[in-house]
This record gives structure tokens, sequence and C-alpha cells, in this order.
């Protein structure tokens, strides 16, 4: 057997892996913990800057740092804008087995902002939030990379109303056609809530798409601010696209001529005449502009090409017209209750509980229409994170 | 460079870049990557050796360390078996079995030296850019010929090896030198009043630099692995 060239013994090489960046934070307590590590909030001790660290489990026996990892610290190093999450350093620990993440700490998330928060969402918040969000998305789009997982949880929000946009996972670079690089683009982006109509027919994932994805998404949580619930809480993909026809009407030449090419629009849809609801959806909102309906029906077309663009949106006149986003009268609490995505987890499971005690009979005989409540999960991005792994895996 | 000062000598320090740069074009071939994930990998592999020296870090576990952040980066990715299999039979291509001992220090090295390129990198790795696409646009201003475009890419793909060049010349600059070197194998005449490398804000000095250090490179005998390291 010949000599295989070493450099460094295995533990040797431990050394390296600094940890000494602990010592710059102070009052390090745990706020919550996932599939991929736990998260902490702490204080540097120099800036007196709260931020909040992101430990990744290095598994040593699976492919190295993780695709999802690159994908989030290449973005989020590549872009400065004031409503993206500010990435401040990344270090990995002694053991050289946890990566972490040290970012600025946001406290609250849109999703816990729709289900918690009891006061209205007055037209000011509202717009001054998809100001915000559509200008963090803009720059995005700008540099020739897709978000490709919008949702509400992912729009974290200052307490004195700043959004920032975070969790990069799934983002990805789109290259100019011309560039001779073949892209294999995967169907399983986005939160299945949020996802466009063109990646839900599309059986193959053969086509390619563009940032009108994330302006779908942008649409949904548009819609979702307003609503104070999900617009497409489907379970399935077909539940999903049923859900979305059923408010925006089938498609005809006119609003979607490639509908018909899809073999799982054909096999749904073909005989069935279904008109747009969407104006009567929102009629409810009469005292609010009516242009509130007009730019969401520009970001809920069916037809990928005809969605309007992030600056376009910006442009629209929604945004001149009074109340202009700076007088909102919403204010949120302060950072101690923070109302995020475990909040929401946690109150769900709350009412779950109750809803047994009170008729625990019901739970059994259903036992799956409580899990399915509970959409706020990362189980579906999860899932779609693995099955695209398997497709690379399989390419 | 961290290696120099560190006692290596200048021939065998290009040497090791030649051979490193030639292992990850062949293993990029061998595993059908596009050509932009080879480039940005010999990118990758330059940089790091600006900040740690070749005396500390074994050549061939950067180079695949390299190869692999970038197929990461380029969403063109590889399985680690299908990786360290394609690594080893180009290193030790004499061998007729493989123990399942090579692949596991193998993979122990690749995934340790990737850690330690993105830690010394600091993930900045959206800043790369290529010299290649300029040469389509130059190619397609100039109304160049398929053979020229072919023989300017090959020259690109070429000048990335060299440190110098891929590390401190622009990407228009390696293009318009690969154009201009091709151009002159196929004895084209080029638009030389006004000169067309103006367009891209070069100079024919700066052409000609290019050109120096590539013929260089071709000029050096077939760069073989030499082992270095500190014990």
């Amino acid at each position: 057997m010949p000599q295989t060239p070493s450099l460094f013994s295995l533990s040797a090489s431990e050394a390296i892996f600094r940890s000494v960046e602990w010592d710059k934070y102070k009052e390090i307590v745990e706020i919550g913990s996932g599939a991929y590590g736990r998260v902490f909030s702490a204080v540097n001790r120099q800036t007196n800057e709260l931020v909040a660290i992101k430990t990744i489990k290095l598994a040593n026996d699976e492919e190295g740092i993780p695709i999802s990892v690159i994908r989030e610290i290449t973005h989020l190093r590549s872009l400065k804008h004031d409503n993206i999450v500010g990435l401040r350093e990344v270090f990995i620990n002694d053991d050289g087995c946890t990566l972490c993440m040290v970012m600025e700490y946001v406290p609250h998330d849109l999703s816990g902002i729709v289900n918690g928060l009891n006061n209205v969402l007055d037209e000011a918040f509202v717009k001054s939030v998809m100001q915000q969000l559509l200008s963090a998305l803009a720059c995005i789009h700008d540099s020739g990379s897709l978000h490709c997982d919008l949702k509400t949880s992912n729009v974290f929000i200052h307490a004195n109303g700043q959004v920032k946009l975070g969790d990069f996972n799934l983002s990805r670079k789109v290259h100019p056609e011309e560039f001779g690089v073949v892209q294999h683009f995967s169907r399983n982006i986005i939160t299945l809530w949020y996802r466009p109509p063109e990646l839900l027919v599309d059986q193959f994932g053969s086509s390619r798409y563009g940032p009108e994805v994330d302006m779908w998404s942008m649409g949904c949580i548009f819609a979702e601010l307003l609503l104070r619930s999900p617009l497409f809480p489907g379970n399935t993909e077909v539940e999903q696209l049923f859900k979305i026809i059923q408010l925006l009407g089938t498609a005809n030449q006119r609003n979607w001529p490639d509908a018909s090419k899809h073999q799982t629009y054909r096999d749904h849809f073909s005989n069935k005449v279904i008109p747009n609801t969407l104006r009567l959806k929102f009629k409810d909102f009469a005292d609010y502009s009516p242009q509130i309906v007009d730019l969401l029906e520009k970001l809920l077309k069916l037809d990928p090409r005809e969605r309007i663009s992030a600056r376009e949106a910006l442009k629209h006149p929604w945004f001149n017209q009074a109340p202009l986003p700076k007088d909102t009268s919403v204010i949120l609490p302060s950072y101690l209750t923070p109302f995020n995505e475990n909040w929401v987890k946690q109150q769900i499971k709350l009412r779950q509980e109750e809803a047994e005690k009170q008729n625990p009979k019901k739970r059994k005989e259903y036992p799956k229409a409580s899990t399915s409540s509970s959409c706020y999960n990362h189980h579906e991005l999860e899932n779609s994170y693995s099955s695209c792994k398997k497709k690379i895996k399989q390419y | 460079t961290p290696s120099r000062k560190d006692q290596l000598s200048e021939n065998d320090e290009t040497n090791l870049q030649l051979y490193a740069c030639q292992l990850i074009q062949d293993a990029g071939i061998l595993l059908e990557l596009p050509q932009t994930t080879i480039s940005h990998a010999q990118i990758i592999f330059h940089r790091f050796y600006m900040k740690k020296s070749m005396k500390e870090f074994c050549v061939r576990h950067v180079a695949m360390a390299s190869l692999f952040i970038s197929c990461k980066i380029q969403e063109t990715h590889r399985s680690i078996f299908h990786f360290l299999q394609v690594f080893i039979d180009i290193i030790y291509p004499e061998l007729y079995y493989i123990s399942p001992d090579i692949v596991e220090l193998l993979k122990s090295h690749l995934i340790r030296t990737e850690r330690y390129i993105l830690i010394e990198l600091g993930f900045t790795f959206y800043n790369i850019e290529l010299p290649h696409q300029y040469i389509l646009f130059v190619m397609h201003i100039l109304e160049g010929h398929e053979d020229l475009t072919q023989t300017a890419w090959n020259y690109c793909n070429d000048a990335l090896r060299c440190s110098v060049l891929s590390l401190s010349a622009k990407p228009q600059v390696i293009a318009c030198g690969a154009v201009y070197m091709s151009a002159k194998e196929h004895s084209r005449v080029l638009p030389e009043n006004p000169a067309w490398w103006l367009l891209f804000n070069t100079t024919r000095d700066e052409l000609e630099f290019v050109e120096k250090h590539i013929k260089e490179m071709y000029k050096r005998p077939k760069a073989v692995y030499l082992n270095v390291l500190n014990d």
C-alpha cells in the first residue's frame, strides 16, 4: 500500500479551529433549536450589540460543510442592504464539529406578527413592510440571485418596524443564459404555500425559472398581511394548485397561454371554467386604497412572464399615496416577548392540548387533523431540501 | 508568498501550482464538470496559497477541496465518493485495489481542508469573476470565427493556471490577451486603428504581459508532484 501523503495528524489539526470568538460575547442564552443545531442570543462585549449565534452541527461522515450553509453565507456576505439580515462573523468551534454564524438579532418575524399581534395592522404598516421587503428583493435580484424561500417566517422585523429578510438556505445564483452553463433547476424550492403555479404544474422541473417565483411569494405574503391568515394553505401539491385556481380562476389564452402545455394542469382543469374571485375576496378592504388590490393582482399573475418585477412594484402608485409608510400606528412589543415562529408553534401546541383535554376521543378518530393544522413547521422545507439533495445525487 | 517565505524555491512553487491546476482540470473533466466550476476551483486554489504555505498544506488536498467547494458554489454537486474515486484514480494510477482505508483517510483530509479554505478565505467567493464571459463578448463584437474563439477559450483556461494572471490581472485583460494570442496564431488581422482592445480599457502592454506569462508557462517541463511538506 503506498504511503498517502499526510500533512497533519487528525488530532493536531483541531487546534486551528478557534473558539476564542466565544469570549467576545456575554450573556449567552439559548433561544431555540432545530434540526441543524441550536441558536443562542448574546451581547458583543465591545459594541454592546445584541446578536444571534446560530450553531450548525457538522457531521464528519457526510458531504463536508452542507451546501445550504455555504449558500447562506456566500449570499449574506455578498448582499449588503438595510433590509437583509447582517452577518457579523463566521467561525468554527474548537472541537471542529460546530460552525457558528453570528448574525444580528431580530426579535420578531412576520408569522408571529400576523398570528400574535391583536391590534389591527393598519395600511401604513403593511405598506412599510412591503416597501422594505421589495427593496431588499430588488437588491437580491439585481445581483443575479434568487431567494427561493420567501415566507412570513423568514421575514424578520425589529421592534422599531425595520424589516430584515433572512434565511438564504435555498437561494441561488442565476447565470446569464449565454454563459454556456447548463443549470439544473430543482422544482422543490419554496415552501408549498408560497410556491407559484408554474412550479406546481411542471412535473419534471425542466423549465427555467427566474425572479418571478419570488414575486409570487411576495404576493402571498402581502395577502397574508391583509387577511391575517395564509392565502393558499394547501397540504399537497394538487390541493395547493386547486386553491390557487379557485381564487384566481382557470387559465385561458389571455392570462396564461402556457398552462395547457402541462399534463398536471390538463388533468385537473381542462374542462372547467372558474371565474377570478380575487377582488371579491378583498372587498372588505374597501376602506383601504383600491390600489392595494391592483398591486396584489399584479403580483399574483398566473403567467410568470406577466408578473411584476420588484423594481416595478416599488414604483407602484400605492407607495406614494397617503397614508405613507412612516404614519403607522402599530407598535411592536419590546424584544423580551418575541413574536416569532417558535412562539406560533407553542401557541398551536397549547391550543391542541386544550382541544385534547376537552374532547379526547375526537383526536383518536382523526389523528391527522390536528397535525395538519400546525403548518408552521420546517418539515415542508426539510422534505423539499432532502428531495432536492436526492435529485442532485441521482444526477 | 507564504510558501516562498517558508524557503520554497520559486521553481518548485510554480511547478506545484501548475501540477495542482492540471489535477483540478483533469478531475473536473472526469467528473463532467463545466469549465466555470473548474476555473473557479483554480482561482480558489491560488487565493488560498496567498495566505498559507505549501509546506504546511498539501497541494493535492487543497486542489481537491477547492474543486469540492467550487462544485457547491456553482450548484454542480457531485457525491463525495464519486469525487474521491476520481482523485484516487488520478493520484495513484498504479493501484489495482483501492482499500477503504485510503478512501477514509483522503475523505477526512478533504473535509478538513475544505474547512480551512472556507475559514481562511472567509466565504468570500461572490467576487470571483471569470474571463470566459468576456471572450464571447469580444468575439461577438469582432465577429470572429469559431476556431478563433475556441483557441482563445483554451488560452483563457490555461491563463488561470498561472497564479500571477489569475490573481492580479483583470478578467477583461486576460480575455483580450487570449484573443490577441489566438489572432496571432491564426494569423488573423483584427482592427488596429482604432485598436480593438481600447474597447475594454486595456493597453498593448497588458496584452503582451498576458502573452509573456502564458508562453513562459508553455516552456516549462511537465509539472510533477513533489513532496515538500514539513513533518
